[in-house]
Formats: structure tokens, C-alpha cells, sequence
């Protein structure tokens, strides 16, 4: 009876996935305080990624699973359901941190932040599963103006978040427009908003239908805060030093640069426009390497440098999906894991201490080990250091690239792996080689340790390059079933 | 000719739809005035459901278009009276500027 059930949620995985942080969503409203609430968050959190990794496992792991098409029409495909596992994973984490900054939230705005986290999730997972460009729209600003809320949520603590939000706002609404009208275009040149028909569809004027990509992949760009469209990015981060900036800086840009990687490949598996995409994805990546690069070089403020850091890595992630083969999307997925990996120990590590200003990490490996070694491993895979997920994501960037003839490409990796060791070293000279000169801002109370999961998973995330093979195994079957798992 | 004038009529129809998207942009971008700023995010949204209804889009993508208009004009209004009660400004440049002090001030603190 029980195997009846659970193949019956099997069968309806992908809307599972969506609807069990929605319901926690609705949920977080009407639960009373910020302890009961983030307890529900985390329980439909764990939910959600639980039925995500239970169907990523199912999918890659070879074993036939039809899937129900009743309701919402969804489309499944490889990259959407390795993304969307991940994104699963790291909300139920992010959320989980949240419990260590109840406090200063207050029961007024824990449960409508907790519930704005769980629809950024909720959006990014929905944009993956969308069958048509409108419905990926729609789901892709939900997820932005629940980030946009969040942000101004914590002007509570610091005003300057409203400066921050002002700039989401004003960016990602163009962005917004531009993919409506991409979205137009597109459809204009194929007949059609389907996603999963582009690469099979007879382009009848193939510049306009290019000319809408372009747009899309723009205005998904400026919410993956891919340089030189990232103006927003700076003021909404740099000063969210709580577990809020788990949300907008790991999962929001997570899910972002996961949307934009498997439009893109849709994109260029089009005959007719992939050339051109793939062209433009390359100068973007470029652009984002190096101007990513540049700025984490000269931040003097953690979150900043990180947000830098992961546009440099986003760079990286278009380049491979640039490469539009199956071992560059392979590629692409592998950057998403080291990406939001890094993300979390970095953005996770500042939270436990409410870091913002480089000073501020002065002798942070005495006062919080844990917090310490997060970053540090962060900044090790940032660098693209050997035996760590960055390395193993760059070599098989710098393997799809050299084997395309793109060996340019290869050089930028070098190069963003050279800023690396600059910033990366930065911050490990100052949490282990200076004296503290500024008192500890912590939050010192026994709730400080909801942090502990996610700092841990972050850091065994990144040793995943010890023990590579399932990763890059399901990376590998992932984009190769780009066309679809069902019918 | 039958052909080439509702042709001729969706070019232009889309041409000014899009004019009024990147004026808009061009706008929410550059402005200042964070209430300039929303005005033109509400041109170039304006623009990009002109442009969707002239390339023929369907009642369903039209009022997603307008639904996330409506949400980011809420929201605009909404930040623009607490930036106001923040910062007692709606100048961009004057916001930005209290922001630089202020980190200029933890950085010597």
C-alpha cells in the first residue's frame, strides 16, 4: 500500500518540488513566532530537498520513472532536475542558518523572511520545470521579487538595504522587460514559447529569433549577477551581514545562473542561432571573468568580494555553456556545485560573525574555528586549489574548452584562478596571521550554532574533489539529457 | 501588397514598442530621482507589453506582463517612502553618498 504512495509521488516528483516549499511558504504566515515558524520552514525545506535528490538519484541513476502530466505542465530535462536538486539542497540548508539569526529579526519579520526564502526557492525550482518562455518568466520573478523583498526586509537592521533593493529593483525590472519582449521574439521567429521546441523548430527569421535569445539570456544575466550587469549586486550584498545574504548570494544566484544555463543550451542547441548565442555567451563569460576578477581584487568588504568572486565564477559557468557540448554543459553544472559550495562557506562564515569589512577578519580563527575554516575552504576552491570542487570544476572547463580548440579559454580560467590566489590569500592571512582589533559581533547566543550544518556541508561540498566520480557522473548524464526525460 | 502592409504595420508597432522600452530603461537606469526612476521602469515595462501584444502574444502572456508590472510599481512605491524615511532623500547620488559615509565611518571605528 505504502509502495503505492510513494510511487505516486515518484511519479509527481517534479511538482513535489515546487509545491512543498509553496505550502511552507503560505505556511510561515500564519504560524505565530520566528521559533515555530523557522522550525515548519525547515521541516517543508528538508521536504522539498529530500524528493529532489530522491528523484535526481532515480533519474541519473538509470532507472526508468514516468512522470505524471496532470495539472501544471511541466518539462523535465537533464539540467533541470541536477539544478533543481541543488537548488533544493542548499534552500533546505540556508534555511536551516536562518535559526541563527532569529533573534535579532524578531517574530514580526522571521516568518515573512522565512517565507520569502522558501518562494525564491520556489521560483528558481519553477523556472527550471517551465515548458514555455512565459511560464520561466513568471517563475523567474518570483523568485526575483521575493529577493527584492528580502533585501528591504533587512532595512530593519541596516537602511542600507533599501539602497540595495533599490538597485534590484531598477535592473532586474529591465531585465524583466527585456525578457518579456526576448520572450515575444522568439516565439514570433519559431511559432511557438516552448522552450524544448528550439532546438527542433524551423526558425523562420533566424536574426529576430536570435535577437530574443539574446534578450533572455541578458535579462537572466543581470539577475546571475554576470558582470558587466551586476551594478546591483555590490549595494544589495555588502552590507547584509546575516544569514539573509545565504539567500540573495548562494540560492538567488544559484538559481539564476542555473535558469540561464539551460535557456542557453536549449538556445544553442537551435541550429540556426546557436552560433550566435554561443558567441555572445562567450564575450559575457569573458567580461565576467575578468571584471569579476578585477573588483574581488580591490574589495575591501567580505561579501562584496564574495559576490565578485561568484561573478567571476559566473564568467566561468558561460564560457562552458558557451562551448555548447555536451562536456561544456557537463562543465557548466559542475561550476553551479562549486559555485554555490564556495558561496555558502563564505557567505555562511561572515554570517556566524556578522563580518562585513576585511578588518573585521582579524584574528577570526582564534574567535570562530568553524566559521574560519569555512571561509578558508571557500577561498581554497575560489582559488581553484587541487583536491578542492573549484579545481575539478576549472580542469573540466579547461578539458571541454581545449577540446573545442577554445584554448583562450583556458588561459581566463588561469587568469580567474590567479585573482583567486590574490583575494583567497587575503583572507586567509587575516584570519590566521593577525591580532583581532575589533571586539567579536557575534551573536554569541546557543542559536549561533544553526549555522554549524551549513558551514560543515559547505566545506565537504568543496572536498568533493577527493571523491569526484558521482558528481561528475550525474553532471555528465545530466547534459546529455538535455531533450527530455518524458514524454 | 496585401502581405507587406500588416507586415509594414507589426514592424512599426514593434519599433515603438521597443523605442519605449529602451527609452525607459535608459531612464530607470541613468535617472537620479528614485520617482524618475520608477517612472521609467513603468515606461519600459509599458514598452515591453506594447511590444509582446504587437508580436502577437496571447492574453496569457499580456497579463503576466501586467501582473509584474503591477507588483514592481507596489514595490517601487513602497521603497520610495522608505528610502524617504531612511534617509530623508530620494536622490540617488545623495544616497549613495550617506551610504560611503557610513561605511567610511565602520572602516575608522
Amino acid at each position: 500500500m505504502s509502495a503505492a504512495y510513494v510511487d505516486l509521488a515518484r511519479a509527481h516528483a517534479p511538482l513535489l518540488m515546487i509545491m512543498a516549499p509553496l505550502i511552507g511558504a503560505v505556511l510561515m504566515l500564519v504560524t505565530g513566532t520566528a521559533r515555530v515558524s523557522w522550525l515548519v520552514a525547515c521541516a517543508v525545506a528538508a521536504a522539498g530537498a529530500y524528493v529532489a535528490m530522491d528523484f535526481a538519484a532515480i533519474v541519473f541513476g538509470g532507472y526508468p520513472q514516468p512522470i505524471a502530466e496532470v495539472g501544471v505542465s511541466l518539462f523535465v530535462d537533464g539540467v533541470g532536475v541536477f539544478a533543481a536538486a541543488l537548488i533544493a539542497v542548499a534552500a533546505a540548508f540556508v534555511v536551516s542558518a536562518v535559526g541563527a539569526s532569529l533573534k535579532d529579526a524578531g517574530d514580526a519579520a522571521s516568518p515573512l523572511a522565512l517565507s520569502l526564502m522558501l518562494c525564491i526557492a520556489v521560483g528558481w525550482i519553477g523556472a527550471l520545470m517551465a515548458r514555455d518562455l512565459i511560464a520561466m518568466i513568471a517563475a523567474v520573478e518570483t523568485a526575483w521579487l521575493a529577493s527584492t523583498g528580502l533585501v528591504m526586509l533587512n532595512s530593519q537592521r541596516d537602511r542600507a538595504a533599501l539602497n540595495g533593493a533599490l538597485r534590484m529593483l531598477s535592473w532586474g525590472g529591465v531585465g524583466a522587460a527585456f525578457m518579456l519582449v526576448g520572450a515575444g521574439l522568439v516565439a514570433r521567429a519559431t511559432g511557438s514559447f516552448a522552450i524544448d521546441v528550439l532546438p527542433l523548430a524551423h526558425i523562420r527569421m533566424p536574426n529576430v529569433a536570435a535577437a530574443g535569445a539574446a534578450l533572455i539570456v541578458i535579462g537572466l544575466a543581470v539577475k546571475g549577477g554576470v558582470a558587466p550587469l551586476h551594478a546591483w549586486i555590490a549595494a544589495a550584498l555588502g552590507r547584509l551581514g546575516t544569514t539573509y545574504a545565504l539567500a540573495i548570494g548562494a540560492l538567488g544566484v544559484l538559481g539564476a545562473l542555473s535558469v540561464l544555463t539551460r535557456f542557453s543550451a536549449y538556445a544553442i542547441a537551435a541550429p540556426e542561432i546557436g552560433g550566435s548565442i554561443s558567441a555572445a555567451l562567450a564575450v559575457l563569460g569573458s567580461a565576467s571573468v575578468i571584471i569579476g576578477s578585477v573588483q574581488a581584487v580591490g574589495a575591501r568588504n567580505l561579501l562584496r568580494l564574495t559576490a565578485y568572486a561568484g561573478a567571476s565564477q559566473a564568467g566561468c559557468v558561460l564560457l562552458s555553456v558557451a562551448l555548447g557540448s555536451p562536456a561544456g554543459f557537463a562543465a557548466a553544472l559542475m561550476q553551479l556545485v562549486a559555485f554555490v559550495a564556495a558561496a555558502l562557506a563564505l557567505y555562511g562564515g561572515a554570517a556566524a560573525g556578522r563580518v562585513q569589512s576585511l578588518e573585521m577578519l582579524d584574528g577570526y580563527g582564534q574567535r570562530a574555528p568553524l566559521a574560519s575554516a569555512a571561509i578558508t575552504v571557500g577561498a581554497l576552491s575560489l582559488m581553484g586549489a587541487p583536491l578542492t570542487i573549484g579545481f575539478l570544476a576549472r580542469w573540466r572547463l579547461v578539458e571541454a574548452g581545449v577540446g573545442a580548440g577554445w584554448w583562450w579559454a583556458a588561459g581566463l580560467v588561469v587568469i580567474a584562478s590567479l585573482a583567486g590566489v590574490f583575494y583567497g590569500g587575503r583572507l586567509v592571512e587575516r584570519m590566521y596571521f593577525r591580532r583581532a582589533n575589533i571586539a567579536y559581533a557575534g551573536d554569541g547566543g546557543v542559536w549561533r550554532v544553526a549555522l554549524g550544518p551549513v558551514l560543515i556541508v559547505a566545506i565537504v561540498a568543496i572536498a568533493v574533489g577527493l571523491a569526484p566520480s558521482v558528481l561528475l557522473n550525474a553532471a555528465a548524464k545530466a547534459s546529455l539529457m538535455l531533450t527530455g526525460l518524458a514524454a | 501588397m496585401v502581405i507587406v502592409a500588416p507586415l509594414s504595420v507589426e514592424f512599426v508597432l514593434v519599433a515603438a514598442g521597443v523605442s519605449l522600452l529602451m527609452i525607459g530603461a535608459v531612464a530607470t537606469l541613468m535617472s537620479g530621482n528614485v520617482i524618475k526612476r520608477l517612472a521609467g521602469l513603468l515606461v519600459c515595462g509599458a514598452g515591453a507589453i506594447a511590444s509582446l501584444a504587437a508580436l502577437g502574444a496571447g492574453d496569457g502572456a499580456l497579463i503576466i506582463g501586467v501582473a509584474l508590472l503591477f507588483v514592481y510599481a507596489v514595490l517601487g512605491v513602497a521603497l520610495v517612502v522608505r528610502l524617504q524615511e531612511g534617509y530623508g532623500a530620494i536622490e540617488a547620488p545623495e544616497i549613495d553618498a550617506a551610504d560611503a559615509d557610513n561605511d567610511t565611518q565602520e572602516r575608522v571605528s
